[in-house]
Protein backbone atom coordinates (compact mmCIF):
# COMPACT_ATOMS: atom_id res chain seq x y z
CA UNK A 1 0.00 0.00 0.00
CA UNK A 2 1.10 3.70 -0.79
CA UNK A 3 2.89 5.47 2.25
CA UNK A 4 2.80 8.90 1.97
CA UNK A 5 5.14 9.35 4.89
CA UNK A 6 7.74 7.08 3.68
CA UNK A 7 7.71 8.90 0.67
CA UNK A 8 8.06 12.22 2.22
CA UNK A 9 10.76 10.25 4.40
CA UNK A 10 12.98 9.40 1.26
CA UNK A 11 12.45 12.65 0.19
CA UNK A 12 14.03 14.48 3.33
CA UNK A 13 16.63 12.02 4.08
CA UNK A 14 18.35 12.51 0.37
CA UNK A 15 17.59 16.46 0.85
CA UNK A 16 19.50 16.59 3.99
CA UNK A 17 21.89 14.23 3.11
CA UNK A 18 22.91 15.62 -0.07
CA UNK A 19 22.98 19.33 1.41
CA UNK A 20 25.18 18.00 4.79
CA UNK A 21 27.50 15.56 2.78
CA UNK A 22 27.90 18.68 0.43
CA UNK A 23 27.65 21.55 2.13
CA UNK A 24 30.67 19.68 4.74
CA UNK A 25 32.65 19.22 2.04
CA UNK A 26 32.53 22.53 -0.16
CA UNK A 27 36.18 23.38 1.27
CA UNK A 28 37.29 20.17 -1.04
CA UNK A 29 35.28 21.84 -4.16
CA UNK A 30 37.35 24.76 -3.75
CA UNK A 31 40.25 22.52 -4.61
CA UNK A 32 42.55 23.57 -7.53
CA UNK A 33 42.22 20.05 -9.16
CA UNK A 34 38.69 20.55 -10.29
CA UNK A 35 37.99 16.72 -11.30
CA UNK A 36 37.90 16.34 -7.22
CA UNK A 37 35.78 19.21 -6.80
CA UNK A 38 33.40 18.08 -9.26
CA UNK A 39 33.68 14.39 -7.76
CA UNK A 40 32.69 15.87 -3.97
CA UNK A 41 29.79 17.46 -5.14
CA UNK A 42 28.64 14.16 -7.57
CA UNK A 43 29.55 11.87 -4.07
CA UNK A 44 27.30 14.08 -1.79
CA UNK A 45 24.04 14.07 -4.32
CA UNK A 46 25.02 10.07 -4.80
CA UNK A 47 24.95 9.33 -1.07
CA UNK A 48 21.72 11.41 -0.97
CA UNK A 49 20.19 9.47 -3.88
CA UNK A 50 21.30 6.14 -2.17
CA UNK A 51 19.48 6.68 1.26
CA UNK A 52 16.38 7.83 -0.28
CA UNK A 53 16.30 4.72 -2.26
CA UNK A 54 17.32 2.71 0.72
CA UNK A 55 14.59 4.20 2.91
CA UNK A 56 11.95 3.41 -0.12
CA UNK A 57 13.34 -0.07 -0.12
CA UNK A 58 14.40 -0.19 -3.67
CA UNK A 59 16.09 -3.20 -4.34
CA UNK A 60 16.81 -2.95 -8.24
CA UNK A 61 17.83 -6.38 -9.36
CA UNK A 62 21.03 -7.05 -12.04
CA UNK A 63 20.65 -7.62 -15.06
CA UNK A 64 17.82 -5.47 -14.57
CA UNK A 65 14.56 -6.77 -15.90
CA UNK A 66 12.18 -3.74 -15.90
CA UNK A 67 12.51 -0.28 -16.74
CA UNK A 68 12.90 1.29 -13.57
CA UNK A 69 15.74 -1.17 -12.82
CA UNK A 70 16.83 -0.04 -15.97
CA UNK A 71 16.81 3.94 -15.19
CA UNK A 72 18.36 3.08 -11.17
CA UNK A 73 21.23 0.70 -13.11
CA UNK A 74 21.90 2.20 -16.34
CA UNK A 75 20.24 5.51 -16.99
CA UNK A 76 21.30 7.38 -13.80
CA UNK A 77 24.88 6.22 -13.38
CA UNK A 78 25.75 6.65 -17.00
CA UNK A 79 24.03 10.14 -16.80
CA UNK A 80 26.02 11.00 -13.96
CA UNK A 81 29.27 9.94 -15.24
CA UNK A 82 28.57 12.35 -18.42
CA UNK A 83 27.79 15.12 -16.37
CA UNK A 84 30.52 14.60 -14.44
CA UNK A 85 32.91 14.61 -17.30
CA UNK A 86 30.77 17.33 -18.98
CA UNK A 87 30.74 19.50 -16.75
CA UNK A 88 34.20 21.52 -16.76
CA UNK A 89 34.48 24.17 -14.61
CA UNK A 90 36.06 26.30 -17.75
CA UNK A 91 33.37 27.76 -19.31
CA UNK A 92 34.41 31.16 -20.07
CA UNK A 93 37.21 30.09 -22.90
CA UNK A 94 34.06 28.03 -24.68
CA UNK A 95 36.70 27.46 -27.74
CA UNK A 96 38.70 25.98 -25.46
CA UNK A 97 36.70 23.63 -23.87
CA UNK A 98 34.89 22.83 -27.15
CA UNK A 99 38.41 21.76 -28.68
CA UNK A 100 39.34 19.79 -25.13
CA UNK A 101 39.55 15.89 -25.19
CA UNK A 102 37.37 15.90 -22.36
CA UNK A 103 34.53 18.05 -24.23
CA UNK A 104 34.93 16.02 -27.55
CA UNK A 105 34.68 12.65 -25.27
CA UNK A 106 31.00 13.85 -22.71
CA UNK A 107 29.50 15.28 -25.70
CA UNK A 108 30.10 11.84 -27.56
CA UNK A 109 28.65 9.44 -24.75
CA UNK A 110 26.27 12.79 -23.80
CA UNK A 111 24.68 12.63 -27.41
CA UNK A 112 24.74 8.89 -27.54
CA UNK A 113 23.07 8.27 -23.71
CA UNK A 114 20.56 11.02 -25.75
CA UNK A 115 19.51 8.68 -28.07
CA UNK A 116 19.29 5.53 -25.92
CA UNK A 117 17.69 6.56 -22.88
CA UNK A 118 14.40 5.50 -24.49
CA UNK A 119 15.49 2.77 -26.39
CA UNK A 120 17.31 1.71 -23.08
CA UNK A 121 13.86 1.61 -20.71
CA UNK A 122 12.46 -0.21 -23.64
CA UNK A 123 14.01 -3.08 -23.93
CA UNK A 124 13.05 -6.49 -23.76
CA UNK A 125 9.36 -4.81 -23.70
CA UNK A 126 6.46 -4.91 -26.26
CA UNK A 127 7.90 -1.55 -27.68
CA UNK A 128 11.02 -3.18 -28.40
CA UNK A 129 11.61 -6.79 -27.81
CA UNK A 130 13.78 -9.37 -29.93
CA UNK A 131 12.77 -10.67 -32.84
CA UNK A 132 11.66 -14.37 -31.80
CA UNK A 133 9.57 -13.56 -28.73
CA UNK A 134 7.53 -11.47 -31.40
CA UNK A 135 5.49 -9.55 -28.44
CA UNK A 136 5.91 -6.10 -30.41
CA UNK A 137 3.15 -3.57 -29.92
CA UNK A 138 4.19 -1.44 -32.92
CA UNK A 139 5.68 -2.04 -36.01
CA UNK A 140 9.61 -0.74 -36.35
CA UNK A 141 9.01 2.46 -37.70
CA UNK A 142 6.17 3.61 -35.13
CA UNK A 143 8.93 2.38 -32.64
CA UNK A 144 12.10 4.48 -34.03
CA UNK A 145 9.78 6.99 -34.77
CA UNK A 146 9.02 7.44 -30.95
CA UNK A 147 12.19 6.79 -30.02
CA UNK A 148 13.66 9.48 -32.54
CA UNK A 149 11.04 12.13 -31.26
CA UNK A 150 11.98 11.27 -27.80
CA UNK A 151 15.62 11.84 -28.34
CA UNK A 152 14.87 14.98 -29.98
CA UNK A 153 13.08 16.07 -27.14
CA UNK A 154 15.52 15.63 -24.64
CA UNK A 155 18.03 16.92 -27.03
CA UNK A 156 15.98 20.27 -26.80
CA UNK A 157 15.68 20.22 -23.43
CA UNK A 158 19.17 20.24 -22.58
CA UNK A 159 20.15 22.38 -25.20
CA UNK A 160 17.74 24.75 -23.73
CA UNK A 161 18.20 24.03 -20.14
CA UNK A 162 22.04 24.89 -20.97
CA UNK A 163 21.20 27.90 -22.79
CA UNK A 164 19.48 29.35 -19.54
CA UNK A 165 22.30 28.08 -17.27
CA UNK A 166 24.81 30.20 -18.69
CA UNK A 167 22.05 33.09 -18.80
CA UNK A 168 22.03 33.21 -14.48
CA UNK A 169 18.63 31.77 -14.59
CA UNK A 170 20.10 28.32 -13.52
CA UNK A 171 18.74 28.70 -9.79
CA UNK A 172 15.24 29.25 -11.29
CA UNK A 173 15.72 26.54 -13.84
CA UNK A 174 17.04 23.97 -10.69
CA UNK A 175 13.68 25.15 -8.86
CA UNK A 176 11.51 24.47 -11.68
CA UNK A 177 13.22 20.96 -12.04
CA UNK A 178 13.05 20.22 -8.99
CA UNK A 179 9.48 20.87 -8.89
CA UNK A 180 8.91 19.51 -12.26
CA UNK A 181 10.41 15.93 -10.70
CA UNK A 182 7.73 16.45 -7.85
CA UNK A 183 4.36 16.74 -9.98
CA UNK A 184 5.83 13.47 -11.72
CA UNK A 185 6.14 11.69 -8.75
CA UNK A 186 2.79 12.73 -7.78
CA UNK A 187 1.11 12.35 -11.21
CA UNK A 188 2.70 8.64 -11.97
CA UNK A 189 1.24 7.83 -8.51
CA UNK A 190 -1.95 9.11 -8.78
CA UNK A 191 -2.02 7.27 -12.09
CA UNK A 192 -1.48 3.92 -10.67
CA UNK A 193 2.27 3.34 -10.82
CA UNK A 194 3.24 3.99 -7.09
CA UNK A 195 6.95 2.99 -7.22
CA UNK A 196 7.36 4.89 -10.39
CA UNK A 197 6.05 7.76 -8.46
CA UNK A 198 8.22 6.80 -5.07
CA UNK A 199 11.19 6.99 -7.80
CA UNK A 200 10.89 10.38 -8.42
CA UNK A 201 11.20 11.31 -4.68
CA UNK A 202 15.02 11.10 -3.49
CA UNK A 203 15.67 12.34 -6.83
CA UNK A 204 13.72 15.88 -6.12
CA UNK A 205 14.95 15.67 -2.16
CA UNK A 206 18.48 14.64 -3.46
CA UNK A 207 18.88 17.36 -6.61
CA UNK A 208 17.05 20.17 -4.29
CA UNK A 209 19.40 19.51 -1.40
CA UNK A 210 22.70 19.71 -3.30
CA UNK A 211 21.46 22.80 -5.09
CA UNK A 212 20.81 24.63 -2.35
CA UNK A 213 24.66 23.54 -0.93
CA UNK A 214 25.98 24.87 -3.76
CA UNK A 215 24.07 27.79 -3.20
CA UNK A 216 25.24 28.31 0.34
CA UNK A 217 28.46 27.70 -0.29
CA UNK A 218 28.56 29.68 -3.58
CA UNK A 219 27.38 32.66 -1.25
CA UNK A 220 31.38 32.17 -0.06
CA UNK A 221 33.31 30.74 -2.53
CA UNK A 222 31.80 32.37 -5.80
CA UNK A 223 29.60 31.08 -8.40
CA UNK A 224 30.22 27.37 -8.97
CA UNK A 225 28.46 27.34 -12.60
CA UNK A 226 30.12 23.74 -13.94
CA UNK A 227 28.41 22.03 -10.36
CA UNK A 228 25.02 23.83 -11.91
CA UNK A 229 25.13 22.73 -14.78
CA UNK A 230 25.78 18.83 -13.34
CA UNK A 231 22.58 18.81 -11.75
CA UNK A 232 20.90 20.64 -14.36
CA UNK A 233 22.01 18.02 -16.84
CA UNK A 234 21.08 15.13 -13.94
CA UNK A 235 17.78 16.60 -13.33
CA UNK A 236 16.59 16.55 -17.00
CA UNK A 237 17.61 13.13 -17.92
CA UNK A 238 15.75 11.72 -14.96
CA UNK A 239 12.77 13.69 -15.83
CA UNK A 240 12.86 12.42 -19.15
CA UNK A 241 13.57 8.87 -17.81
CA UNK A 242 10.78 8.85 -15.09
CA UNK A 243 8.08 10.69 -17.54
CA UNK A 244 8.96 8.20 -20.29
CA UNK A 245 8.35 4.88 -18.09
CA UNK A 246 5.17 6.63 -16.36
CA UNK A 247 4.15 7.12 -20.51
CA UNK A 248 5.08 4.04 -21.89
CA UNK A 249 4.73 1.48 -18.73
CA UNK A 250 2.22 3.60 -16.76
CA UNK A 251 -1.05 5.26 -17.42
CA UNK A 252 0.44 8.54 -17.90
CA UNK A 253 -0.82 10.44 -21.03
CA UNK A 254 1.55 12.18 -23.81
CA UNK A 255 -0.28 15.27 -22.55
CA UNK A 256 1.12 14.95 -18.87
CA UNK A 257 4.19 13.78 -20.34
CA UNK A 258 4.97 17.06 -22.58
CA UNK A 259 3.59 19.65 -19.66
CA UNK A 260 5.44 18.47 -16.84
CA UNK A 261 8.46 17.71 -19.13
CA UNK A 262 8.34 21.47 -20.93
CA UNK A 263 7.45 22.90 -17.80
CA UNK A 264 10.70 24.22 -16.31
CA UNK A 265 11.33 25.98 -19.68
CA UNK A 266 9.05 28.12 -18.75
CA UNK A 267 11.94 30.30 -17.27
CA UNK A 268 12.32 31.38 -20.74
CA UNK A 269 9.34 33.96 -20.07
CA UNK A 270 11.17 36.14 -18.37
CA UNK A 271 14.07 36.20 -20.83
CA UNK A 272 11.85 37.97 -23.56
CA UNK A 273 9.93 41.26 -23.27
CA UNK A 274 8.11 42.81 -20.98
CA UNK A 275 9.55 40.47 -18.59
CA UNK A 276 13.37 41.04 -19.22
CA UNK A 277 13.16 44.89 -18.51
CA UNK A 278 11.92 43.90 -14.66
CA UNK A 279 14.14 43.61 -11.67
CA UNK A 280 15.95 39.79 -11.47
CA UNK A 281 13.44 39.32 -8.08
CA UNK A 282 10.45 39.83 -9.65
CA UNK A 283 11.64 37.79 -12.98
CA UNK A 284 12.36 34.83 -10.38
CA UNK A 285 9.45 35.30 -9.32
CA UNK A 286 7.33 35.61 -13.10
CA UNK A 287 9.32 32.00 -13.70
CA UNK A 288 8.46 30.15 -10.51
CA UNK A 289 4.94 30.85 -11.09
CA UNK A 290 4.69 30.32 -14.94
CA UNK A 291 6.37 26.65 -13.77
CA UNK A 292 3.89 26.07 -11.02
CA UNK A 293 0.69 26.90 -12.59
CA UNK A 294 1.24 24.49 -15.39
CA UNK A 295 2.50 21.76 -13.14
CA UNK A 296 -0.57 22.21 -10.77
CA UNK A 297 -2.90 22.39 -13.93
CA UNK A 298 -1.95 19.30 -14.75
CA UNK A 299 -2.16 17.94 -10.74
CA UNK A 300 -5.40 19.08 -10.95
CA UNK A 301 -6.44 16.81 -14.03
CA UNK A 302 -5.19 14.18 -12.55
CA UNK A 303 -6.40 14.32 -9.47
CA UNK A 304 -9.82 14.34 -10.93
CA UNK A 305 -9.32 11.33 -12.57
CA UNK A 306 -8.07 9.59 -9.61
CA UNK A 307 -11.66 10.88 -7.56
CA UNK A 308 -13.39 9.34 -10.37
CA UNK A 309 -11.23 6.13 -10.98
CA UNK A 310 -9.56 5.36 -8.05
CA UNK A 311 -11.75 6.29 -4.94
CA UNK A 312 -14.35 4.12 -5.14
CA UNK A 313 -12.01 0.85 -5.72
CA UNK A 314 -10.11 2.32 -2.60
CA UNK A 315 -13.33 2.90 -0.54
CA UNK A 316 -14.64 -0.74 -1.96
CA UNK A 317 -10.87 -2.45 -0.45
CA UNK A 318 -11.69 -0.01 2.73
CA UNK A 319 -14.88 -1.94 3.44
CA UNK B 1 24.29 -58.19 -56.58
CA UNK B 2 24.77 -55.29 -54.22
CA UNK B 3 22.82 -52.84 -56.44
CA UNK B 4 20.28 -55.28 -56.51
CA UNK B 5 20.33 -55.53 -53.04
CA UNK B 6 20.42 -51.57 -52.73
CA UNK B 7 17.54 -51.39 -54.83
CA UNK B 8 15.35 -53.50 -52.85
CA UNK B 9 16.55 -52.17 -49.22
CA UNK B 10 16.02 -48.57 -50.01
CA UNK B 11 12.35 -48.71 -50.38
CA UNK B 12 12.21 -51.14 -47.36
CA UNK B 13 13.91 -48.56 -45.25
CA UNK B 14 11.44 -45.57 -46.64
CA UNK B 15 8.70 -48.22 -45.86
CA UNK B 16 9.97 -48.75 -41.70
CA UNK B 17 10.72 -45.07 -41.26
CA UNK B 18 6.91 -43.90 -42.55
CA UNK B 19 5.71 -46.93 -40.24
CA UNK B 20 7.38 -45.67 -37.36
CA UNK B 21 6.88 -42.67 -37.86
CA UNK B 22 3.31 -43.11 -38.65
CA UNK B 23 3.73 -44.57 -35.18
CA UNK B 24 4.55 -42.33 -33.10
CA UNK B 25 1.83 -40.08 -34.65
CA UNK B 26 -0.86 -42.24 -33.90
CA UNK B 27 0.13 -42.68 -30.00
CA UNK B 28 1.16 -39.11 -29.24
CA UNK B 29 -2.37 -36.72 -29.58
CA UNK B 30 -1.59 -32.94 -30.18
CA UNK B 31 -4.58 -30.95 -29.18
CA UNK B 32 -5.17 -27.12 -29.38
CA UNK B 33 -6.13 -25.03 -26.25
CA UNK B 34 -10.01 -24.61 -26.36
CA UNK B 35 -10.24 -21.11 -25.58
CA UNK B 36 -14.42 -21.07 -25.62
CA UNK B 37 -14.60 -23.84 -23.31
CA UNK B 38 -11.74 -23.46 -20.78
CA UNK B 39 -10.42 -20.88 -18.11
CA UNK B 40 -7.42 -19.74 -16.10
CA UNK B 41 -9.00 -18.07 -13.32
CA UNK B 42 -7.25 -16.63 -10.00
CA UNK B 43 -7.96 -15.79 -6.71
CA UNK B 44 -6.06 -13.82 -3.43
CA UNK B 45 -7.07 -12.79 -0.39
CA UNK B 46 -8.12 -9.39 0.29
CA UNK B 47 -7.49 -8.10 3.77
CA UNK B 48 -7.12 -11.97 5.07
CA UNK B 49 -11.12 -12.46 5.18
CA UNK B 50 -12.37 -12.70 1.90
CA UNK B 51 -11.55 -13.56 -1.76
CA UNK B 52 -11.05 -11.49 -4.90
CA UNK B 53 -11.50 -13.27 -8.13
CA UNK B 54 -10.15 -12.53 -11.57
CA UNK B 55 -9.23 -14.46 -15.10
CA UNK B 56 -7.14 -14.15 -17.73
CA UNK B 57 -9.88 -13.85 -21.05
CA UNK B 58 -6.95 -14.38 -23.46
CA UNK B 59 -5.07 -17.98 -23.31
CA UNK B 60 -3.34 -20.17 -25.77
CA UNK B 61 -1.82 -23.30 -25.72
CA UNK B 62 -1.09 -26.58 -27.21
CA UNK B 63 -0.98 -30.29 -25.30
CA UNK B 64 0.80 -33.33 -26.91
CA UNK B 65 -0.09 -36.70 -25.19
CA UNK B 66 1.45 -39.78 -25.14
CA UNK B 67 -1.42 -42.22 -23.83
CA UNK B 68 1.89 -45.48 -24.38
CA UNK B 69 4.57 -43.17 -22.37
CA UNK B 70 3.64 -40.76 -21.07
CA UNK B 71 6.77 -39.04 -20.43
CA UNK B 72 6.66 -37.88 -24.06
CA UNK B 73 3.68 -35.85 -23.11
CA UNK B 74 4.26 -32.35 -23.36
CA UNK B 75 1.96 -29.36 -22.19
CA UNK B 76 2.49 -25.42 -23.01
CA UNK B 77 0.13 -22.72 -22.17
CA UNK B 78 0.56 -19.02 -22.74
CA UNK B 79 -1.36 -16.40 -20.76
CA UNK B 80 -1.99 -12.93 -22.20
CA UNK B 81 -1.06 -10.73 -18.96
CA UNK B 82 -2.78 -7.81 -20.54
CA UNK B 83 -6.00 -9.82 -20.85
CA UNK B 84 -6.73 -9.50 -16.74
CA UNK B 85 -10.24 -9.48 -16.16
CA UNK B 86 -11.41 -9.05 -12.54
CA UNK B 87 -14.94 -7.37 -12.94
CA UNK B 88 -13.70 -3.79 -12.31
CA UNK B 89 -12.25 -1.90 -15.31
CA UNK B 90 -10.33 0.47 -12.67
CA UNK B 91 -9.02 -2.52 -10.81
CA UNK B 92 -7.57 -4.29 -14.46
CA UNK B 93 -5.89 -1.10 -14.93
CA UNK B 94 -4.17 -0.81 -11.88
CA UNK B 95 -3.23 -4.93 -12.03
CA UNK B 96 -1.54 -4.08 -15.57
CA UNK B 97 1.25 -1.55 -14.42
CA UNK B 98 4.16 -2.10 -13.29
CA UNK B 99 3.28 -2.50 -9.46
CA UNK B 100 1.45 -5.59 -10.60
CA UNK B 101 2.10 -7.85 -13.67
CA UNK B 102 3.73 -4.98 -15.68
CA UNK B 103 2.36 -6.40 -18.68
CA UNK B 104 4.35 -3.75 -21.35
CA UNK B 105 7.18 -5.56 -19.71
CA UNK B 106 6.05 -8.94 -18.87
CA UNK B 107 2.99 -9.28 -21.54
CA UNK B 108 2.70 -13.22 -21.43
CA UNK B 109 2.69 -16.01 -18.15
CA UNK B 110 3.99 -19.21 -19.95
CA UNK B 111 4.00 -22.99 -18.73
CA UNK B 112 6.09 -25.25 -20.66
CA UNK B 113 6.35 -28.78 -19.25
CA UNK B 114 9.97 -30.30 -19.04
CA UNK B 115 8.56 -34.08 -17.39
CA UNK B 116 5.10 -35.44 -16.59
CA UNK B 117 4.55 -38.94 -15.71
CA UNK B 118 0.99 -41.02 -14.89
CA UNK B 119 -0.94 -40.67 -11.77
CA UNK B 120 -3.90 -41.53 -10.89
CA UNK B 121 -6.52 -40.07 -12.33
CA UNK B 122 -3.95 -38.10 -14.52
CA UNK B 123 -0.42 -36.26 -15.14
CA UNK B 124 1.85 -35.08 -12.75
CA UNK B 125 3.59 -32.74 -14.70
CA UNK B 126 6.39 -30.79 -13.80
CA UNK B 127 7.59 -27.91 -15.53
CA UNK B 128 8.99 -23.60 -15.88
CA UNK B 129 6.18 -21.16 -14.97
CA UNK B 130 7.40 -17.50 -16.17
CA UNK B 131 5.34 -15.12 -14.65
CA UNK B 132 6.99 -11.25 -14.31
CA UNK B 133 10.18 -11.93 -15.90
CA UNK B 134 10.95 -14.92 -13.09
CA UNK B 135 10.93 -18.42 -14.28
CA UNK B 136 10.41 -20.97 -11.42
CA UNK B 137 10.15 -25.03 -11.76
CA UNK B 138 6.52 -26.06 -10.52
CA UNK B 139 5.03 -29.17 -10.42
CA UNK B 140 1.52 -29.48 -10.86
CA UNK B 141 -1.22 -32.37 -10.61
CA UNK B 142 -3.70 -32.27 -13.45
CA UNK B 143 -6.51 -33.94 -13.13
CA UNK B 144 -8.60 -35.62 -15.98
CA UNK B 145 -7.33 -36.61 -19.53
CA UNK B 146 -10.25 -38.19 -20.69
CA UNK B 147 -10.60 -38.35 -24.05
CA UNK B 148 -14.34 -37.57 -25.96
CA UNK B 149 -15.72 -36.76 -29.48
CA UNK B 150 -17.99 -34.40 -30.20
CA UNK B 151 -19.65 -33.31 -33.63
CA UNK B 152 -16.56 -34.72 -35.46
CA UNK B 153 -13.80 -33.15 -32.62
CA UNK B 154 -11.56 -35.13 -30.25
CA UNK B 155 -11.77 -33.09 -27.11
CA UNK B 156 -9.53 -33.83 -24.27
CA UNK B 157 -10.11 -31.68 -20.77
CA UNK B 158 -7.95 -31.40 -17.47
CA UNK B 159 -7.99 -29.15 -14.45
CA UNK B 160 -6.05 -28.29 -11.84
CA UNK B 161 -5.39 -26.10 -8.89
CA UNK B 162 -1.75 -24.34 -8.03
CA UNK B 163 -0.53 -21.93 -5.00
CA UNK B 164 2.13 -19.19 -6.12
CA UNK B 165 3.15 -16.50 -3.80
CA UNK B 166 3.82 -13.43 -5.65
CA UNK B 167 6.91 -12.67 -3.75
CA UNK B 168 8.59 -15.38 -5.33
CA UNK B 169 8.20 -13.65 -8.89
CA UNK B 170 9.31 -10.48 -8.21
CA UNK B 171 6.19 -8.44 -7.48
CA UNK B 172 6.59 -5.42 -5.42
CA UNK B 173 6.63 -6.20 -2.16
CA UNK B 174 5.23 -2.84 -1.20
CA UNK B 175 2.23 -3.57 -3.56
CA UNK B 176 1.34 -6.59 -1.35
CA UNK B 177 -0.55 -5.59 1.77
CA UNK B 178 -4.16 -5.81 1.41
CA UNK B 179 -4.26 -8.56 -1.24
CA UNK B 180 -2.58 -11.45 -0.15
CA UNK B 181 1.12 -12.85 -1.08
CA UNK B 182 -0.40 -15.90 -2.10
CA UNK B 183 -2.90 -16.61 -5.26
CA UNK B 184 -4.59 -19.64 -5.99
CA UNK B 185 -4.85 -20.28 -10.04
CA UNK B 186 -7.50 -22.82 -11.07
CA UNK B 187 -7.30 -24.03 -14.84
CA UNK B 188 -9.63 -25.61 -16.40
CA UNK B 189 -9.12 -26.59 -20.10
CA UNK B 190 -10.20 -28.54 -23.15
CA UNK B 191 -7.52 -29.36 -25.74
CA UNK B 192 -9.05 -30.30 -29.11
CA UNK B 193 -8.24 -31.68 -32.35
CA UNK B 194 -9.85 -33.24 -35.24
Amino acid sequence: MPDPFQYMFALAAAFAVSFFAIFISHPAMRATIPSLARFVFMAGLVLGLLTGYRILGFEPRWPPVNALDRFLLIVLPVALIVEFIWAVPVPNDEHNFRSSLSGFCAATIRFALIVSVGRILWHDSVYFSSAESNTNDWPPFIAFGVLLSGAALLYVALRSSMILAFRGVSASLTAGLVMSLLATGMVTMLAGYIKGGAAAMPLAGGICGAALALWMAGKKTGPATSHGQFLIGISVTALFSLLWIGRFFGQLTTFDVLMIFLSPHCCWLSEFWPFRDYSNNYRMVIRMAAVALILLVVLFFKWQQFMQKMIPLIAFQAE
Amino acid sequence: MLRMMTLFLKPLSLLLTCCIGAGVAWSADEYDYDLVHSSVSFKARHLDISWIHGRFNDVSGKFIIDRDDAAKSSFQLTIKAESVDTANPARDEHLRQPDYFDTKQFPTIEFKSTAVKVIEGGYEVTGDFTMHGTTKKIVVKLMGGKEIESRGVKRVGFSTELKLKRSDFNFDKSAIGAIGDEAIILIDCEGMRK
